[in-house]
């Protein structure tokens, strides 16, 4: 469903030269799995999802998304996804429907099934009470509800997920967890980052390690428990980021 | 075109909720009207109480009888006689005094009146409107008894003739022609202004540029649509501004019908379509400038400096004895103005303007070439925080 292969991003800095944000990265996701990226602030986790979503160009490297090359065929690789981040903000002097007829005016959805989208995910995020008010009279859960229902207007068959849950209280992270679940059941497939381990632990089929700029290591948490020797994914995490200190 | 156009309609209802956008844009609604009320009001009660006011003379006892009797058969002069001694600074509630006394030549008369005080001033004139009857009615009987024709005193007759019309109009139509379109320009300007820094450096701050670039969209649809916000914003203060004036000037050509402008449709037409390139290039060039910018704060300040410079050649008309040339028509914006100016004045050529619209034009599509290539440079759009 989505491939990355040998994926680059170079900034250029008059001070410091050519920075690397990322390096050689390549895996693959499969249709209906969540992949996990995890690395600390800074290891390029959001670069690395701002070229998947093709938001950002890469350097170097190719990225097909649903049969789509992401350099050649960008408008086709957004509509087959849906992108949601932590600092994914929305327009303030929009109400929530507002929002979802805008974006999805993107998708060349017709008026009826617009309709009628907007009214499914009304209910299914319980958001009639507050539909009218505009976003900057909204609450933290009410802003995070209208952005879940924001990528969800055209049906995308993958999630793009930067750290989502970032800043939320438990509250509202449980909406984002609710919605991650019930889109795995419906067999959507989810790339998510975060840097919360329990959450990874909870919601990932398989694990991607990211520091500075480089994939250290992927597998499924099993494997990488087996690998290390370590029980939980906190100290996987934190074996592999030692280890690359070691060796750079 | 239909994800320009939902970019348009976005940027425009978010920007005309923003009430610190909206009362930027409808002031001069409020001001012009209210300086309309001033101008009306003011000189109806300037007008009303010169014509209406009565005049009081302090008029000498020696006085000949015949002048005096014609004062007081004014409905509008009322007069007390006082005696020579009288100082007339001790005289109260007088707008004027007359005294008298009989000379070699015949009757000498003088007029004691404060011109810095209108009632004073009117009541002088009224004054010298009856001097002028009585000297009339003397020399005619004078000429009488003496059997001579009256109009003998007519030799040599006079008429002048003003070619290039009453010369204090021509300075006001000109003032009127050199202020209105400056007002209409920077008005339209400050629309621009207000509203760039929040599409561009704004959405930075906000993050929701990120938001945007997630769907199928290109980027340069998105510059267009926020660019066609920020010009249609433009022209919609500068509208509002030409509509609000629009009373004004009906007001001063109407009390003033010597002036030599036509307030007309088609002047109001012409005046939109000079504005039309402005806009475009201020929007370019605020946008590019708020994108460079990190936060808004730094493209209000970038802007600023900018805007001091547009203003500077929107100044640049007002310049004594400057008049459109192929130098002055090659600069970008006072060109326009410099034609606006003639057409207040009632004249319009066909190749200026297609000259000044061309010119423009170009320029903005300078502008817009730039925001562009700005735009498509992640470094640039997230502000090198990647």
């Amino acid at each position: 469903m989505i491939k990355v292969e040998n994926i680059q991003k170079k900034f250029y800095d008059k001070k410091s030269g050519d920075i690397y944000a990322l390096d050689d990265i390549s895996f693959d996701v499969n249709e209906g799995e969540i992949f996990g990226l995890l690395g600390p602030n800074g290891a390029g986790k959001t670069t690395l999802l701002r070229i998947i979503s093709t938001i950002m160009g890469q350097t170097e490297g190719n990225i097909t998304i649903n049969g789509f090359n992401s350099k050649n065929q960008p408008e086709e690789v957004k509509k087959s996804i849906g992108f949601l981040s932590g600092n994914t903000k929305l327009y303030k002097k929009l109400t929530p429907v507002e929002t979802m007829r805008f974006f999805g005016g993107f998708y060349n959805i017709n008026k009826r099934v617009m309709n009628q989208r907007i009214e499914e995910i009304l209910s299914s995020l319980d958001m009639h009470e507050f539909k009218d008010k505009i976003v900057e009279k909204l609450s933290t859960g009410q802003v995070q509800k209208t952005s879940i229902a924001r990528c969800m207007m055209h049906d995308p068959k993958i999630y793009i997920l930067d750290e989502p849950t970032l800043g939320l209280d438990i509250l509202t992270s449980r909406t984002i967890v609710d919605f991650i679940k019930k889109e795995k059941e419906n067999n959507k497939t989810i790339i998510f980052s975060t840097h919360y381990m329990e959450e990874a632990d909870l919601l990932c089929d398989r694990i991607g390690l990211i520091h500075k700029g480089r994939l250290v290591e992927i597998g499924k948490l099993e494997e990488l428990k087996e690998k290390t020797g370590k029980s939980n994914i906190r100290d996987i995490f934190l074996f592999y980021i030692d280890q690359e200190s070691v060796v750079l | 075109m239909k994800k320009i156009n939902l970019i348009l309609k976005k940027e425009l209802r978010t920007t005309l909720r923003d009430k610190k956008t909206l009362i930027t844009i409808l002031i001069p609604i409020l001001i012009y009207p209210i300086l309309l009320i001033f101008y009306m009001g003011f000189s109806q009660v300037v007008q009303s109480d010169l014509t209406k006011n009565e005049s009081l003379l302090a008029v000498d006892n020696n006085v000949p009888h015949d002048f005096l009797v014609r004062l007081e058969d004014d409905p509008i002069i009322r007069v007390s006689t006082v005696s020579p001694n009288v100082d007339y600074q001790s005289l109260e509630d007088i707008n004027a005094r007359i005294s008298f006394k009989s000379v070699k030549s015949g009757e000498m008369y003088t007029v004691h009146y404060n011109s810095t005080l209108e009632p004073s001033q009117q009541s002088a004139n009224r004054i010298e409107e009856h001097f002028r009857d009585y000297e009339e009615t003397i020399k005619s009987t004078q000429l009488k008894e003496a059997n001579i024709d009256y109009e003998f005193e007519n030799v040599v007759t006079i008429q002048e003739e003003e070619i290039s019309g009453d010369m204090m109009s021509r300075v006001i139509a000109m003032a009127l022609g050199l202020i209105f379109p400056l007002l209409i320009v920077l008005y339209g300007i400050i629309g621009t202004y207000t509203i760039s820094s929040d599409l561009s450096a704004g959405e930075k701050d906000r993050e929701t540029l990120e938001t945007i670039f997630s769907v199928p969209i290109k980027r340069f649809e998105v510059i267009i649509g926020k660019l066609l916000a920020c010009v249609i914003v433009g022209l919609l203060s500068g509208m509002i501004n030409i509509l609000a004036l629009f009373p004004l000037a009906y007001a001063i050509t109407t009390n003033i019908p010597e002036l030599s402008i036509s307030i007309s449709f088609p002047l109001f037409l012409y005046l939109f379509l000079m504005l039309i390139p402005i806009m475009i290039l201020t929007s370019a060039v605020f946008i590019g400038i708020g994108f460079i910018s990190k936060t808004y704060q730094e493209s209000q300040s970038y802007g600023s400096v900018l805007f001091i410079g547009f203003i500077a050649l929107c100044y640049i008309p007002l310049v004594p004895n400057l008049e459109a040339s192929s130098l002055t028509l090659s600069i970008p914006i006072t060109n326009a103005l410099l034609l606006m100016k003639e057409a207040f004045l009632g004249s319009y050529s066909l190749i200026d303007t297609i000259k000044v619209l061309g010119i423009n034009l170009a320029v903005s599509g300078i502008g817009i070439y730039v925001m562009n290539k700005l735009f498509q440079s992640d470094w640039v759009v997230f502000g090198g925080k990647s």
